[in-house]
């Protein structure tokens, strides 16, 4: 098509005119990339076209359930649990980090302990452990302030180890080992002559790391923390494990009434899906107060 | 006996001619199918049903581990033909799913043997914690109920908290979260006794809702789901079925007729 179009505007148009567009740079067509898309669409075509036909998922079904109000009450305490787990563990990877920098041989090797434990087993085997193991070691709590009768807490563990604090104890302290080696990777990516610099103007080292450190390892740390932030809000679901209500353990609680599973799971997945374009968009804004230069 | 000749004639011929009824179950609810620990093999009350029910048929059980989110999915996939594993007919369900019924259930209450004096129904538990495995809709609809009749006489609610699994919702109670465990009456009768004196089954046997065992099949195959009826009601007739439920300590679950799609809400 290009060929014959360049040769009929030769053709056709003046002098000048063809000396110019003889100039224009004709790309060549890449054949084997368009085939192969034309194969993957033709392919999704084939698969969408047969799992429409096989009636897999009803769609009134679907539609029904989908702003329903409990499973909107499931999406929101996911959503929180995920959001409050990810603020809780940045703080704990944030002294995890701080810990395994600051050349203390105790506080480094406790830090790499951590970061190696959490991240060493599952989530889940976490989860159960806080709901199920942690109050059968510790059955009572009690808490007073040193020195004196004064007695904050003093009650059964299982009251105090609820689905939620258990889920929150697990996720975060899960996710803190990861965000500690992220934070950990962001600190050290900042050259040694930069707070050697600030160092020679006189900046004490809180001062280095407010102002020197921390904005520029910010700028490797929030693209990997906001995938952090992805990750967490769909390890939420894990908290139905241990009877936390969020949006699979609703979703199951509906399926296995009405049977109605892969409906069910297709609303589940809509709304992991919402929480994850949210987190990106965030992600995405974040990145932006800190640009890369 | 050999199997008899005019209900193996009822068998739908694709499963005929494979030679195997496959069962989808989760394999983790005695006493109705289970696993010894250790051993590979099904065992349990529906499982020696199904076996029998399978001979006189003319065919062999194959049992296929599948989680209790896989089960349905699984007869629309033609994963396998039965779901089975002590799920119980309701109206909603039967509007997915066909059931033959065979066994009455029923949801009791255990507690530790300590508690044996406290509790002895559910309006012995306002203002108390109960566990209940995930999507247990009939129970939880039982406790609501009684926990409105707390409300009335002024006291606090019933608490309910949801685990996925028996062993996890059991724990709850050995860790006082929860005072009571609610399942089936055959399930904690089989906890009871397998950790002596440290279970109490509320009442002796209070029941909080009754509820009817059945086998699940995909409502575009009606023939397998008529000829495993007909067979079971021919063991009904025989006797055969009252020995199998006598043996697992469930005389009190026969039902009178092996029937289809009678859940609890449509009987007397």
């Amino acid at each position: 098509m290009t060929m014959k179009s360049v040769a009929q505007a030769s053709a056709t148009v003046d002098d000048t005119h063809s000396r110019q567009t003889r100039k224009r740079i004709v790309h060549r067509r890449a054949w084997g990339s368009w085939i192969f898309a034309g194969v993957v669409l033709g392919l999704l075509v084939a698969i969408v076209d047969a799992a429409v036909s096989a009636h897999v998922v009803d769609a009134s079904v679907f539609a029904n359930y989908l702003f329903s109000r409990k499973i909107l009450e499931g999406a929101g305490n996911s959503l929180l649990l995920g959001t409050v787990a990810l603020f809780a563990a940045g703080a704990v990877g944030l002294i995890a980090a701080l810990m395994r920098v600051s050349g203390n041989p105790v506080l480094a090797t406790l830090s790499s302990v951590y970061v190696y434990l959490f991240r060493g087993t599952p989530m889940l085997i976490q989860l159960i452990f806080w709901f199920n193991a942690f109050p059968l070691m510790f059955p009572q709590l009690h808490v007073a302030i040193p020195f004196t009768d004064h007695v904050l807490i003093d009650g059964p563990m299982t009251e105090v180890v609820t689905p939620w604090i258990a889920a929150l104890i697990g996720l975060s302290l899960a996710e803190g080992a990861y965000m500690a080696e992220i934070i950990r990777a962001g600190l050290r990516a900042v050259d040694t002559g930069q707070r050697d610099a600030a160092c020679a103007l006189g900046m004490r080292r809180g001062q280095i790391l407010y102002r020197v450190v921390i904005p520029q390892a910010a700028r490797i740390i929030l693209p990997a923390a906001g995938n952090q932030y992805i990750l967490l809000l769909k390890s939420t679901s894990l908290a139905s494990a241990i009877g936390y209500l969020e949006l699979l353990r609703v979703t199951t609680d509906i399926y296995s009434a009405n049977f109605r599973v892969v409906e069910l799971l297709c609303v589940a997945g809509f709304w992991y899906l919402v929480m994850t374009a949210f987190a990106t968009a965030l992600q995405m804004l974040l990145e932006r107060l800190y640009p890369h230069r | 006996m050999a199997a008899s000749a005019d209900l193996s004639a009822s068998v739908p011929a694709d499963i005929k001619a494979r030679g195997v009824i496959r069962i989808g179950s989760q394999q983790t609810f005695p006493p109705v199918e289970y696993r010894e620990p250790g051993k590979d093999e099904v065992t349990g009350v529906s499982r020696e049903l199904l076996d029998e029910v399978a001979r006189r048929l003319g065919l062999k059980v194959q049992f296929v581990q599948a989680e209790y989110a896989a089960l349905i999915p699984g007869l629309d996939a033609n994963r396998f033909d039965v779901a089975s594993g002590g799920i119980s007919d309701t109206d909603e369900r039967e509007e997915k799913v066909d059931f033959v019924n065979y066994m009455y259930a029923g949801a009791s209450i255990l507690t530790l043997a300590k508690h044996k004096t406290t509790f002895n129904t559910i309006d012995d538990f306002c203002g108390k914690g109960v566990a209940t495995m995930l999507g247990s809709r009939v129970i939880t609809a039982a406790v609501d109920a009684a926990s409105e009749r707390c409300k009335q006489a002024g006291k606090p609610t019933i608490r309910i908290e949801q685990l996925p699994s028996a062993p996890d919702a059991r724990q709850q109670v050995d860790l006082q979260r929860v005072d009571g465990y609610i399942g089936d009456l055959p399930a904690l009768a089989y906890m009871r006794q397998q950790f002596p004196g440290r279970y109490n089954i509320a009442g002796g046997d209070y029941r909080l809702t009754t509820y009817i065992a059945s086998w699940g099949f995909n409502k575009r195959a009606p023939g397998l789901r008529d000829a495993v009826q007909r067979a079971a009601q021919s063991m009904l007739a025989d006797g055969t079925y009252r020995t199998i439920l006598t043996k697992w300590n469930l005389s009190d679950a026969a039902l009178p007729e092996i029937t289809v799609n009678l859940p609890a809400s449509k009987r007397k």
